[in-house]
């Protein structure tokens, strides 16, 4: 079966300072260890001058998830999926985020596989990247030098690549308190479990707004080289009221600004097509929620 | 190479170790701890074999490194139940439930139900389906799993199973404790003293003369045993119905997994690193990947020698096509003009792959005489054993084969796959050698099912009748011949199975391309002679306006006559079958609503056939031994049926029947189990032995009750006097006495090679085989909704009706119809094995090989009708097979119900039925 016997050493770091060393002196062979789930699926069957693992396990400070006084929340990079999917906390605040942590691979899988993986292997078909975006998630960066905060989005350069530089490790996420901000995430795939999107789009309404001027956000995932926030369809629904028109020709836009492949799952033409399906059921879904409320 | 001191708590007993880097915790608890409980499925988390609760989670053992889970609390089903007399409560509901079929995929399902109870002990539906999304089951169809847990949560009682007569009664499946347990002997299990690890090194091109082959360095490599390749071994040439296949390629290779060499190393490492050090020169040749490309004129040979190779009946062939059949009724073309509407369809499939959870193992090790013993996980032990005989020139009487445990055969473990390599590499180097394939080699090397493209014309009547038929079905068979004539001939033969046609033909052509060689799947030929047959059915009865079901039951043919091939039907009643099951669907009552459709499809089938042999012997405490060649792939049956079988017969408990089987050395020929024939005829002969076992019971018991042989009777292991039933004596007292008095034992055996039954040779030309006796019938319809903006399936309802002749253990019944149907489903919706622009398989895993989860397949209804067959025992006809055709053409006409548009290939994946109706509309608009 798949053995990866190009693992050749393996370190356990307990804190982020020692994880970061270990990086920087193995620049070649080293690869932080998260839940694995992709990352030993992924690793070169030969190696010259052989793997090293470095676990992510015992660093604390990659763990939890905790709420602040201002309800700003920080979800640490090795919190599992089933850790995300069940915290009381986020499917309260963040319950898009939730839900597509909850529709990750199988139950084993989300046990295993952590946000923080999910973010840094950055696949275009990340789960939790739409609703990351969407709630304006910031990626938390360590390096010896100190931590910065940067948007999931930018942190995202392109299919397996983000702006993390050699020695540097993501802590987490801080999302901030949502006030209002009513969210929904879909998944199209072929089967119900164990499925890499052909197509995931997260959707929010900033429901505190009159419904004249509603500020709708549209996230994108495995329809471009990384996923990404359809500007030109939110900006077309934000200057005026929203009517069932809009919401068509935004889906149609969210449409003409996606890029996305041909693959085994699914056509680019497919992938696009199914853009403007899903934006306009979200969108449509979460309007008349908001027209039942405010009756 | 590092080592790193471990401590983790295995189901509740500290253990310490010292591991690899490169270790996962699946191989430390396999290879290390010997808890082989604990299953490879795939190496890549995604088929729950390996599940083992981590720390209280579950998880997939082959994803976590042992370095990594160091001072873990680790349980595996080995600790379930720490008492070895008891059972954990869902060890013994997946028992009582018929959960279990072949036992590989259960260790992993009883730990992700273990694990949602302790997280909630009181799950619905829905999360017992989600807590079980990550554990594949290739046979049961998820619904008696989903049962047995369901039934822990609520403290269902445990369904009854007693019952006067040992038959009819749905008793558990004597080796289910072992599989509960994790006991089991799969192939990956065994092991030897001294054993070293195989691998196999397959063709890089689809197509390419080989120049040279340099194993020199491979050879010098420290720890490799030996290196074998073609030219220095003497090989024969092996092949189902036309030899045409050798173990290793020498000139030439086929397709992109045909083996150049194998090498044997101290462990699977080395092994790997040493492929890569052989050099293989070759000279590629343009590769032919499709049937129209081989079919077209001065399309590259892919068999330059096609017409020197040994065959097992007349067959006809030519260029790229290895066989040509023809089934000729009547005037077709009078057919045509006497018909008011003809109409022609083009329908073509996929490549379908078994994708058994088990790989394919062996284990082959050599005695000092040079006899061979081979662990396999075969389906057919004496065929294999005269397969290896034959490909490797080494006498049948040198070789013994042991079937393993088979983790799931569905016809993929029928041939000569994996084990003549491990022979050859044991032979050279003098030790036993084990190889277990990874699951991309099962993917790329193995015999799945064969892509088709039927076309297909009908006259029809105003009145609903049909007139005429012609149908054309290509078979792509890949590299080899396989099991394509047999495939080719039984598609002749199902095609005329179902409906009166006056006038057909039928033209049938088995095709070489450069692609993996194509096998025996459940029911080799059914589901895309159904899909394609079937989906026709319904656009000709919508074309003349008339209800489907209604234009089945005017057509199909009746008790008496001839199916196309000439074959008389007897023991059949299509229309109770047909009938009966659109009733359960509520077929007529069904108010239309928008975007939901309904949808039937019958399939024809044949079981049975080939030669088989049993003995039933007494033993001196009565229990009884069923002696047999035969091998049970996971379906249960001859821990089921086949025992309740001989039981009936001599009047004891099932329980008391003790199996020894599927070792060549111990029993006697079996065919192999394929072609549903298990209950069917492996049940036959075991009757035949049970009573002749009787009969010399009676001769025992006449003499010492001082009565004739026809006034005895027996019950529950007694022999009785019929009109004075306290004058008795027991099973075991007549052995023992026959063993001290006459010299023992108290034995039967019987032998049967069942007739095949007659056809019309006049109708027919190069079929590779004449007709199976076992004739039946089954009828699938479901209630599905289509969602037209992205093509997606719901399906509502399924309801799925064959007739079984008689349900010897309904609940296994019940069993084969609802794994059939998932896997129908499977190739309906989602499974395809593609091949890329240079003959390579583009998705060789389990992520892009979509096997259905619990999660996708529906809770489907199983309806068991039982009209007899005479040849069968207590009239059981065969099973297994039939139970996956019909779910392609089942949705295919469920979408044509709803939504108007007709699919003609599948599988049918939401972005195809999306395709499919943008095409329609643009029609539509445009006309």
């Amino acid at each position: 079966m798949v053995r990866n016997y190009s693992i050749r050493e393996y370190f356990q770091p307990e804190t982020l300072r020692e994880a970061s060393e270990l990086l920087r002196l193995y620049p070649e062979g080293a690869r932080l260890l998260g839940g694995g789930t992709d990352l030993l699926n992924r690793l070169p069957q030969r190696s010259e001058q052989g793997i090293k693992i470095v676990s992510l396990k015992r660093i604390s400070e990659l763990r939890g998830i905790r709420q602040d006084k201002a309800g700003d929340v920080f979800i640490g990079a090795m919190t599992s999926h089933a850790d995300v999917a069940g915290s009381p906390v986020l499917r309260q605040e963040f319950p898009a985020l939730a839900k597509a942590s909850s529709l990750v691979g199988s139950p084993s899988i989300r046990n295993l596989g952590t946000i923080g993986g999910n973010i840094v292997n950055a696949s275009p078909s990340a789960e939790t990247a739409p609703p990351l975006l969407v709630y304006g998630a910031r990626a938390v960066v360590w390096s010896p030098r100190g931590e910065k905060q940067t948007p999931v989005e930018e942190f995202i350069t392109g299919p397996s690549r983000t702006v993390l530089r050699r020695g540097e490790i993501l802590k987490g996420f801080v999302l901030e308190k949502a006030r209002n901000l009513k969210a929904r995430y879909e998944k199209l795939g072929t089967r119900k479990a164990q499925e890499i999107a052909i197509v995931n789009v997260c959707v929010s309404l900033n429901a505190e707004k009159s419904s004249k001027l509603s500020e709708i956000r549209i996230a994108l995932g495995a329809v471009a080289p990384k996923p990404y926030r359809a500007r030109g369809a939110e900006a077309h629904l934000g200057v005026e009221r929203i009517t069932g028109d809009r919401i068509t020709e935004a889906g149609r836009i969210a449409m003409s600004e996606a890029s996305p492949i041909s693959d085994l799952r699914a056509s680019a033409d497919y992938r696009r097509e199914m853009i403007a399906v899903l934006v306009e059921k979200l969108i449509t879904s979460l309007m008349t929620e908001q027209e039942a409320s405010g009756k | 190479m590092m080592n790193y001191r471990v401590s983790y708590v295995v189901n509740g007993k500290p253990v310490t170790l010292d591991v690899q880097p490169h270790e996962t915790l699946l191989s430390v608890l396999r290879e290390r701890l010997g808890l082989t409980g604990t299953k490879e499925g795939c190496g890549t988390g995604e088929c729950g074999a390996c599940m083992v609760i981590l720390d209280g989670r579950t998880v997939n053992a082959c994803l976590v490194l042992a370095a990594d889970c160091s001072g873990a609390d680790i349980l595996t089903v080995e600790g379930l139940a720490p008492d070895a007399r008891k059972l954990h409560p869902l060890q013994e509901s997946f028992v009582q439930h018929g959960a279990v079929q072949c036992g590989f995929c259960t260790p992993g399902a009883l730990m992700s139900a273990k694990s949602l109870l302790d997280r909630n002990p009181n799950p619905d539906r829905e999360e017992v389906k989600t807590a079980l999304s990550g554990n594949l089951c290739r046979c049961t169809g998820y619904k008696k799993i989903l049962d047995a847990v369901d039934a822990v949560a609520k403290k269902a009682v445990v369904p009854s199973s007693e019952g006067e007569r040992a038959i009819g009664r749905s008793i558990r499946r004597s080796d289910s404790l072992e599989h509960v347990r994790g006991v089991s002997r799969f192939g990956a299990d065994i092991t030897r003293p001294k054993m070293a690890y195989g691998k196999i090194l397959r063709s890089a091109h689809a197509h390419a003369r080989i120049r040279s082959i340099d194993t020199s360095r491979a050879e010098r490599f420290e720890g490799v045993l030996a290196v074998v390749t073609g030219h220095e071994i003497s090989q024969g040439y092996f092949g189902v119905d036309i030899k045409d296949r050798q173990v290793f390629a020498t000139e030439k290779v086929r397709y992109r997994g045909d083996a150049v060499a194998a090498v044997a190393a101290v462990d699977e490492e080395i092994a790997a690193k040493a492929l890569d050090l052989i050099e293989v020169e070759y000279e590629p040749l343009e590769a032919v990947l499709g049937v129209h490309e081989a079919l077209a004129p001065g399309a590259p040979v892919i068999h330059e020698s096609l017409h020197e190779y040994e065959a097992s009946f007349e067959a006809e062939k030519e260029g790229n096509i290895c066989t040509i059949a023809n089934v000729k009724v009547g005037d077709l073309e009078k057919g045509f003009a006497e018909s008011d509407v003809t109409l022609e369809e083009t329908f073509t499939t996929q490549i379908q792959h078994q994708a058994s959870i088990e790989t394919h193992a062996a284990m082959a090790e050599v005695d000092v005489h040079g006899r061979i013993t081979v662990w396999s996980t075969t389906q057919k032990p004496f065929a294999m054993r005269r397969y290896l005989s034959q490909s490797l020139k080494i006498p049948i009487s040198a070789i013994r084969v042991i079937a393993t445990k088979v983790g799931g055969g569905f016809g993929g473990k029928l041939e000569l796959i994996v084990e003549p390599y491990a022979v050859v590499l044991a032979r050279k180097c003098g030790r036993p050698v084990q190889i277990t394939y990874s699951r991309d080699e099962e993917f790329l090397s193995t015999t799945p099912r064969h892509q088709t493209r039927f076309w297909v014309k009908s006259g029809v009547k105003k009145d609903g009748t049909l007139v005429a038929r012609h149908v054309k079905l290509v078979f792509d068979t890949g590299a080899y011949s396989g099991n394509g004539p047999t495939a080719v001939t039984l598609a002749c033969q199902l095609v005329g199975g179902l409906y009166r046609i006056p006038n057909l033909l039928i033209e049938g052509f088995c095709v070489y391309t450069n692609k993996m060689n194509c096998g025996s799947m459940r029911g080799p030929a059914a589901p895309q002679t159904t899909f394609a047959l079937e989906s026709h059915t319904d656009t000709l009865a919508k074309a003349i306006g008339m209800d489907p079901l209604d234009f089945r039951l005017k057509n199909l043919l009746e008790k008496g006559e001839k199916t196309g091939v000439g074959q008389p039907l007897v023991d059949i009643d299509y229309k109770k079958v047909v009938s009966e099951t659109a009733e359960a669907i509520g077929w007529g009552k069904i108010r239309k609503e928008e975007n939901v459709g309904k949808g039937m499809a019958c399939v024809f089938w044949l079981s049975g056939g080939w030669s088989t042999s049993a003995t039933v012997k007494i033993n001196e405490d009565g229990t009884v031994t069923l002696l047999t060649g035969a091998v049970d792939m996971g379906t249960g049956y001859l821990y089921t049926s086949v025992p309740q079988i001989v039981a009936e017969e001599l009047g004891v408990r099932p329980e008391d029947v003790q199996l020894v089987q599927g070792d060549t050395d111990q029993v006697t020929y079996d065919h192999g189990t394929g072609g549903s024939r298990g209950a069917h005829t492996v049940g036959k002969v075991a009757q035949m032995a049970a009573s002749r076992a009787r009969e010399e019971l009676f001769k025992e018991a006449a003499k010492k009750l001082k009565v004739d042989v026809t006034a005895l009777g027996t019950q529950n292991g007694w022999v009785y006097v019929k009109e004075n039933p306290k004058e008795r004596a027991s099973f075991a007292e007549l052995s023992y006495d026959r063993h001290i008095k006459e010299g023992g034992p108290v034995i039967g055996t019987a032998h049967l090679l069942p007739e095949m039954d007659e056809i019309d040779p006049t109708r027919v030309k190069g079929l590779s085989f004449t007709a199976f006796k076992g004739v039946t019938i089954g009828c699938h319809a479901a209630l599905v909704e289509i969602n037209p903006k992205t093509g997606q399936v719901e399906i509502k309802k399924y309801v799925a009706g064959h007739d079984v002749g008689r349900a010897i253990n309904p609940r296994a019944v019940e069993g084969q119809i609802e794994g059939g149907v998932s896997m129908g489903l499977g190739f309906a919706l989602t499974e395809e094995l593609r091949i890329g622009e240079k003959g390579e398989v583009e998705n060789p895993g389990f992520h892009d090989y979509k096997l259905p989860t619990s999660l996708d397949v529906p809770e489907t209804e199983p309806l068991i009708f039982e009209v007899p067959a005479q040849c069968g025992p207590h009239g059981a006809k065969g099973l297994g097979e039939p139970t996956m055709a019909p779910p392609a053409a089942v949705i295919g006409n469920a979408i044509y119900d709803a939504i108007g548009v007709r699919m003609h290939r599948t599988p049918m994946r939401p972005e195809d039925i999306y395709r499919e109706i943008q095409r329609c509309k643009a029609l539509k608009s445009s006309t």
